[in-house]
């Protein structure tokens, strides 16, 4: 439980914000909690700070009645704060932590791929030359699944191309 | 002047030998190198050329001579797919594409003046399409076993009419086998016999003085539009083997 | 007629077979493939 409270102090939110970028529906949600964060810590704070002793001897020689002091004071010792087990609370929370991460790593490794892609695509459309000069050979070697197509197409005996002739005309003659 | 001595018409179609093999233990007569083994060396670098010199260095829009190649390709492709049909049809498009090109091809190096028509051969033909009839049956056996000779009976037929109906389907098959050769043959054969008879004919008229020169130019227009009919005809005949080939597979593949 | 000599019939059945065969071969290997990448290549260029 220190240990939270050690992180809980710790943790830095302006920095967490500014560094994770992050804008829209989880910003505003991260600086709610952020919130609820603060005043939980003040509330914590407040109450600490807050005598927690009793005069029990002053109220008995004020009161008439000692028997409710006497009462209260029982009631008063036989009370002891009530101890929140949160261990395992911790441990669903550093499950739920080591999947996030796993989670991102896992996006970051997507979004690197998709980057790589579209630079290739960039590098392709840079480097494009008219239709009119592009030989099949030079297409096939940019994108290797038309002469796979191709080879399925003849061993499977397809012969005509679906929506071919509907592009680029019939040249049929009888 | 007249030729002295009346050359045949048939002459055209005779074989010479322009390099033979001999051999005093085996007989090499069948590897000679003759008129015939001439032309198709002709046709086969005629198609070797038309397919591979006119790909436009293999650029995506094709030349204007690979129309032709495109136009012959959607052609026969349209055509096997309608004879044909089913799933099977593009097993059998590239043996259909051979035969229209090598006839369309033979044919029309044939219709050159002083050339020969390979065509017209009629064993070479007839062996051809025999070929073809054979293959076709052994096709239908192995497919359909005995279920094949259902082809011989046409559906709906009244039972008393049964022997003799399969009678006249049975010749009807086994005609197919000489019918298609003979067709190409024949057709190739009195065309160029026609031309060269006419031809002769008007030469020798035209030939004898001015007047029947000029006089010779009617019968000479009357000459053109048999000669044009003629090369309708070579591309007619690659294109009605093709399309009977495709029809007899279509009928030992799905059995009407 | 000069197409039926006995002599002949055995060299046009060699040489004519082995054009057929040829040809086949060429155009199922080589040429039909290659007219059908061709389409293929345009249909696809086309959807880019």
């Amino acid at each position: 439980m220190s240990l939270a409270k050690s992180a809980a102090n710790k943790l830095d939110w302006a920095k967490v914000i500014s560094s994770l970028k992050l804008t829209g529906k989880t910003a505003t949600q991260l600086s709610s909690f952020k919130k609820r964060n603060d005043e939980a810590r003040r509330q914590l704070l407040e109450l600490q700070s807050q005598p927690t002793s009793v005069d029990f001897s002053h109220y008995r020689s004020v009161l008439k009645n000692t028997e409710v002091v006497d009462k209260i004071e029982q009631f008063y010792k036989s009370y002891k704060p009530v101890s929140v087990d949160v261990s395992k609370q911790l441990s669903t929370i550093e499950a739920f932590e080591s999947q996030a991460i796993e989670n991102a790593a896992e996006t970051e490794k997507l979004v690197a791929q998709e980057l790589k892609d579209l630079k290739e695509t960039l590098n392709n459309i840079e480097s494009a030359r008219p239709f009119d000069q592009l030989t099949v050979d030079e297409l096939t070697k940019a994108r290797p699944e038309i002469d796979a197509k191709v080879e399925e197409m003849v061993k499977k005996g397809r012969w005509d191309v679906p929506g071919y002739k509907e592009k680029f005309g019939d040249l049929t003659i009888m | 002047m007249l030729n002295l001595f009346i050359t045949s018409p048939l002459d055209q179609f005779e074989i010479r030998v322009l390099m033979g093999f001999t051999s005093p233990l085996l007989d090499f007569s069948s590897l000679n190198f003759t008129t015939f083994s001439l032309y198709t060396i002709i046709v086969l670098f005629t198609v070797l050329g038309l397919n591979l010199l006119t790909t436009n260095n293999n650029k995506i829009i094709g030349s204007k001579w690979f129309v032709s190649q495109e136009a012959i390709y959607d052609t026969i492709l349209n055509m096997v797919k309608g004879q044909i049909g089913g799933k099977l049809w593009g097993y059998y498009f590239p043996l259909v594409y051979t035969f229209f090109f090598f006839i369309f091809v033979s044919n029309l190096i044939s219709m050159i003046p002083y050339s020969f028509a390979l065509s017209a051969h009629l064993i070479f033909i007839v062996s051809l399409s025999s070929v073809i009839w054979l293959g076709a049956t052994i096709i239908g056996l192995t497919k359909h076993g005995l279920v094949f000779f259902s082809l011989f009976v046409p559906g709906g037929t009244p039972l008393p009419l049964v022997p003799l109906l399969v009678l006249i389907e049975l010749l009807s098959y086994f005609a197919r086998a000489i019918s298609l050769g003979l067709r190409l043959s024949s057709n190739v054969l009195s065309g160029h016999l026609l031309l060269i008879i006419l031809g002769g004919l008007l030469f020798n008229l035209m030939s004898m003085s001015i007047i029947t020169f000029v006089f010779g130019l009617i019968p000479g227009v009357g000459l053109l539009a048999i000669v044009v009919l003629e090369f309708a005809i070579s591309v007619i005949q690659a294109y009605v083997w093709s399309i009977l080939t495709s029809s007899y597979l279509k009928d030992v593949l799905y059995l009407h | 007629m000069p197409q039926l000599v006995p002599f002949y019939f055995l060299n046009q059945l060699v040489y004519g077979f082995a054009l057929v065969t040829i040809l086949l071969v060429l155009f199922a290997q080589y040429f039909l493939p290659q007219i059908l990448r061709l389409y293929v290549s345009r249909l696809f260029i086309s959807k880019l």
